[in-house]
């Protein structure tokens, strides 16, 4: 019996060797990527008013907001563009035209909470703030406030 | 049968009086009698505070009213308090609107927002808001000290014109001291707030009662053609026969809207998934449905349809029944409230 243990740990320590290879771990950093992408969908669509002060989810009401896309892509590990779908909602958040395809943006770090604009324009795209981006818009009435808040989807 | 939720409100009222009874208390509200549309209107609201921590503040009065009646504008709201301690005695002294600017210390939001939040609208079905004013004077109250900083009884009295409407809803009534908001330091939780009936009569058109569900209802209570909404059916559960009950219930629509420079009409009769109303259920008095819509989509208008007026009705799976104003008998006319 004693003869399997020590057996079992001279391979044990061998394997343990080799995971340790500093090729392997430098391998491992230089391949991390630098440049990607992530897709949001929307996770909530929030509805503020004098009454519900705290909100109501519109999200699930309405299929079309299952549609709406925003990708944003990173270069370097930066923020860099950003491609966005309104897919079939049949309105915008924006008082501005929704750019098509990708468009650089940046964001806005000076800003609180964060913004991430169109290069170029003062366009805000979203808010960056407590580790997510969010939406906020007005439609008719001034008095009522509108807000999406993102999941990824990649 | 008088309402259940009258009584839920008057029920939890007064425990919550009962419970603060040895702090901060509103000991009576007097309505007038005979409330009048278009006329100026004086309502009284005895309070009591008995200090059982030592701390000095303005007093913070929020009162709950029809947001048409714009009471922030238009109220003359003033306190008289007894007190053994002669600083804590005033006279008429004006109470007035905090500004928009300064927030609850408790919960760092805007005054109206955090006494929405706290305590909601009480039961009232109609657009109601919550105005609050603050005195010109710092209470000085203890409860360690000879005593005579420990009680004050105020008066306050609130001067109000009613609005061109007849209407019958909860009024709302609360306070606290303006420097610590509802810190739990000074409450340990009992928070209090009281309603009443208010009944104001005359008038050419039908009343506003906010007190019960009407047929008909929105979330929110406040929006424009261009939002989101929810339209609500609201069914007495005294209505045994000729009603929508125990089956699914579909909504009808018809806007009248302008596009391109021409004004024509859309009607939606369908009985699909797009009408289909979500059941709310059984909710004390009524059972409920509700369609979120957003008009353009739901009538599948042009971009730049501009609607101008729409009507709907409620009606079951093979249109048997259909559910229209009971005071109009035709289709429900829903009006835009947004200002």
């Amino acid at each position: 019996m004693k003869k399997y243990v020590l057996l079992f740990t001279i391979v044990s320590a061998l394997f343990s060797f080799s995971s340790c290879d500093d090729a392997d771990r430098l391998k491992m950093v230089s391949d991390y990527p630098a440049d990607y992408d992530i897709t949001y969908g929307i996770r909530l669509v929030m509805q503020y008013d004098e009454v519900n002060v705290n909100g109501i989810d519109l999200a699930a009401r309405f299929p079309f907001f299952e549609t709406f896309r925003l990708t944003i892509h990173y270069t370097d590990s930066k923020i860099s563009a950003v491609t966005l779908s309104n897919g079939e909602i049949p309105f915008s958040p924006y008082d501005f035209e929704i750019p098509t395809g990708k468009t650089a943006c940046y964001l806005d770090t000076e800003a609180l909470p964060n913004e991430l604009r169109i290069a170029g324009t003062n366009n805000v795209i979203a808010y960056f703030q407590n580790g997510e981006f969010s939406i906020p818009f007005k439609l008719d009435c001034a008095a009522l406030d509108y807000k999406y808040t993102f999941k990824s989807v990649n | 049968m008088k309402p259940l939720k009258k009584y839920t409100y008057w029920a939890s009222a007064i425990v919550m009086s009962v419970l603060v009874v040895t702090c901060m208390s509103i000991e009576e509200i007097i309505h007038p009698d005979n409330a009048q549309v278009n006329s100026d209107i004086d309502i009284v609201v005895k309070i009591k505070i008995d200090a059982d921590t030592d701390r000095s503040s303005k007093l913070a009065f929020g009162v709950l009213a029809p947001k048409s009646w714009n009471i922030a504008n238009s109220a003359i709201v003033t306190l008289t308090t007894t007190a053994d301690f002669p600083a804590n005695v005033v006279t008429n002294e004006s109470l007035t609107v905090i500004p928009a600017g300064e927030n609850n210390p408790s919960d760092g939001q805007p005054w109206p927002t955090s006494f929405q939040s706290k305590f909601g609208v009480l039961g009232n079905t109609g657009p109601v808001e919550w105005v609050v004013f603050e005195s010109n004077t710092t209470f000085q109250v203890h409860d360690k000290d000879d005593g005579t900083k420990k009680v004050i009884n105020g008066t306050v009295n609130i001067k109000l014109h009613t609005g061109d409407r007849a209407i019958k809803l909860f009024m709302g009534y609360t306070f606290c001291g303006k420097q610590f908001g509802f810190s739990r330091e000074e409450y340990n939780d009992d928070l209090f707030v009281s309603a009443k009936v208010l009944e104001v009569t005359d008038g050419d058109d039908p009343v506003w009662d906010y007190t019960v569900e009407p047929q008909i209802s929105y979330v929110p209570a406040t929006f424009s053609f261009g939002d989101i909404f929810s339209v609500k059916y609201n069914e007495p559960n005294s209505v045994t026969t000729g009603g929508l009950k125990g089956g699914n219930v579909y909504l009808y629509g018809k806007a009248r809207y302008s596009a391109n420079g021409i004004t024509t009409e859309k009607v939606i009769d369908e009985i699909s998934s797009k009408t289909l109303m979500d059941e709310l259920g059984d909710m004390g008095q009524v059972t409920s449905w509700q369609k979120y819509i957003y008009p353009k989509d739901f009538f599948d208008l042009p971009d730049d349809a501009v609607i101008i007026e729409l009507w709907v009705h409620f009606t079951n799976q093979d249109k048997s029944i259909i559910i229209v104003d009971n005071e109009t008998e035709e289709d429900f006319n829903v009006e835009p409230t947004c200002q």
